[in-house]
């Protein structure tokens, strides 16, 4: 899969947070973002994963354009910012939920998702009773557990233990072994160079 | 205290239906007991009436409430002090003619006894019936709209399936208003006739012209299908407001003064209009708070014209609400 970014400008209320931003990115490569916070690399992410549309310029998947007819893009699973889940549910019961929507994988693949980010023994606890860092675990265990294309992680490691963190990492770079596309951000410069095959920086919506 | 507060959480239709029906019953046989006196009351009433060359009123209320029936009677007390004040209305005569004639009729006709029904009920109904859909609905989608779920189901399903589910939910509960309105209409028809011949004899007895009930199942599908319409409408502002409070507690608060504020609207600027520019009295139709009742004092054409106009209406309301994902899940990040 290529995923191309042409162009692409975001403005919120005649204020440019995006600006001709162009980018590409390819299987079996894991992206870095870097930048001050309101840079602009959330809302990058956010119109990447079909939750804005740009303003001006193209996203494309594979050549076709999903998100000017506000379809939904494929294979493309995505932690943005805070994890959002139901709190009067379970772990368990939250990840079940989002898995039913397309019926593509069963407990064992959900169970094996709690289990890359040592979430296992958690799962039957309210997700109202998590702390951050297992709040955190739980946004990217829906995002690895149907077994995406593409991996959108908005500052996945906020609040996670090392020894999380460590195991996360070698995940990540298993899927990118298979050939997926992984875009992260983080604040910690250590996590992106660990991980990426390509940094970009963000500077006032700009990208360098 | 919290399997209290889950348990009411998860049961509050079946225990509103329990509290609906008790009073239901209390109303009926209520309705049977003030009935009789009350027909008792105009019976004797009609008899001196035409019978008594004096027409000596105070004589005839003094002796009837002394009697222990009609000492605490509402009606017979209001009507003796109505007579005695002001006297005996135009036409008594005529009327009193018709009850004499049908005073051995039977009584117990379906158009009185939904009448009573809806008069007993409706200062709770008319203006809570917005409450008892809305609170529900909005607590199932504030929910989902506080825990930003269309930011995960994103990538997993398109906008217009995330509403699909979403408006599903929102609707769940539009059933309600309508089975009550079928359940009040059941009882009276398993516990009346429809000779309406007493009524007829006394037209004060019931809430609708005779024309309207031409057609008994055009009448009942037609207050049902009105009671439907208003569901739909109450649901509609509720999303409409819940589009942009997330929180279920001022959803519930702001969704109310909304549809108080349609309605504060309707009598006064809408009606005003209609009277004073238009010379028309059609506004008394414009109420969105009367569902109940049912008035059909212009006719049923303008009511359910009105109801419709309002559903449609609401229905495009929330169109325009919801149709901008962009802003939706905007709206969701800032409520958080």
């Amino acid at each position: 899969m290529k995923i191309e970014v042409k162009n692409v400008c975001k403005e919120f209320k005649q204020i440019p947070v995006l600006q001709d931003v162009n980018m590409t990115f390819e299987d079996g490569n894991i992206y870095g973002f870097e930048g001050r916070n309101g840079s602009g690399k959330s809302v990058l992410l956010k119109i990447i994963c079909g939750l804005y549309k740009p303003t001006s310029g193209h996203v494309l998947y594979d050549g076709k354009e999903y998100l000017k007819r506000s379809e939904y893009v494929p294979n493309v699973r995505a932690l943005i910012e805070k994890p959002c889940f139901f709190s009067d549910l379970t772990g368990l019961e939250n990840l079940n939920l989002l898995a039913k929507i397309q019926n593509k994988i069963g407990k064992k693949e959900i169970l094996d998702a709690l289990e890359a980010v040592n979430l296992l023994e958690e799962k039957d606890k309210k997700f109202s009773k998590y702390s951050l860092g297992m709040k955190q675990k739980l946004g990217i265990a829906q995002v690895i557990m149907e077994d995406a294309h593409v991996l959108i992680l908005d500052e996945p490691f906020n609040g996670v233990e090392k020894e999380s963190v460590e195991k996360i990492k070698k995940y990540l770079l298993k899927e990118k072994d298979k050939g997926k596309i992984i875009l992260l951000t983080s604040h910690m410069e250590s996590d992106l160079t660990s991980l990426a095959d390509k940094i970009y920086n963000f500077d006032g919506g700009r990208v360098e | 205290m919290n399997q209290i507060k889950e348990f009411f959480k998860n049961h509050w239709l079946i225990m509103f239906v329990i509290v609906f029906l008790m009073s239901l019953v209390f109303i009926f046989q209520n309705y049977y007991k003030q009935f009789d006196v009350r027909n008792d009351f105009y019976n004797r009433f009609c008899h001196f009436f035409l019978e008594d060359n004096h027409k000596d009123i105070n004589t005839f209320c003094t002796n009837i409430l002394s009697e222990k029936k009609f000492q605490k009677d509402q009606y017979s007390n209001l009507m003796c002090q109505k007579y005695v004040q002001e006297g005996v209305y135009e036409g008594a005569e005529q009327a009193c003619q018709k009850t004499v004639a049908a005073e051995n009729e039977p009584k117990d006709d379906f158009l009185a006894m939904l009448g009573e029904m809806v008069l007993k009920l409706g200062g709770l109904l008319n203006p809570f019936s917005f409450l008892f859909i809305v609170i529900p609905t909005l607590m199932g989608i504030c929910k989902i709209l506080r825990r930003k779920y269309i930011i995960n189901s994103n990538t997993r399903e398109s906008y217009k399936d995330f509403l699909i589910q979403f408006f599903k939910k929102a609707y769940r509960y539009v059933w309600v208003l309508p089975v009550f309105a079928l359940f009040m209409i059941v009882v009276c028809i398993l516990s009346t006739t429809f000779d309406h011949t007493f009524s007829l004899a006394h037209p004060n007895n019931i809430l609708w012209e005779l024309t309207t009930f031409q057609n008994k199942y055009l009448f009942i599908l037609g207050y049902v299908g009105n009671i439907l319409m208003y569901s739909f409408l109450f649901i509609n502002i509720s999303l409409m407001v819940a589009r942009k409070h997330h929180n279920t507690f001022v959803a519930i608060i702001v969704s109310y003064l909304t549809y108080i504020g349609i309605e504060i609207f309707l009598e006064v600027v809408v009606k005003t209009f209609m009277y004073v520019v238009l010379h028309s009295e059609l506004g008394e139709v414009f109420n969105i708070m009367n569902l109940w009742t049912y008035s059909d004092s212009w006719g049923l054409f303008p009511l359910l014209t009105f109801s419709a106009t309002m559903c449609i209406l609401s229905f495009v309301g929330v169109y325009f609400a919801y149709r901008d994902k962009e802003a939706l899940v905007i709206a969701c990040e800032k409520n958080n």
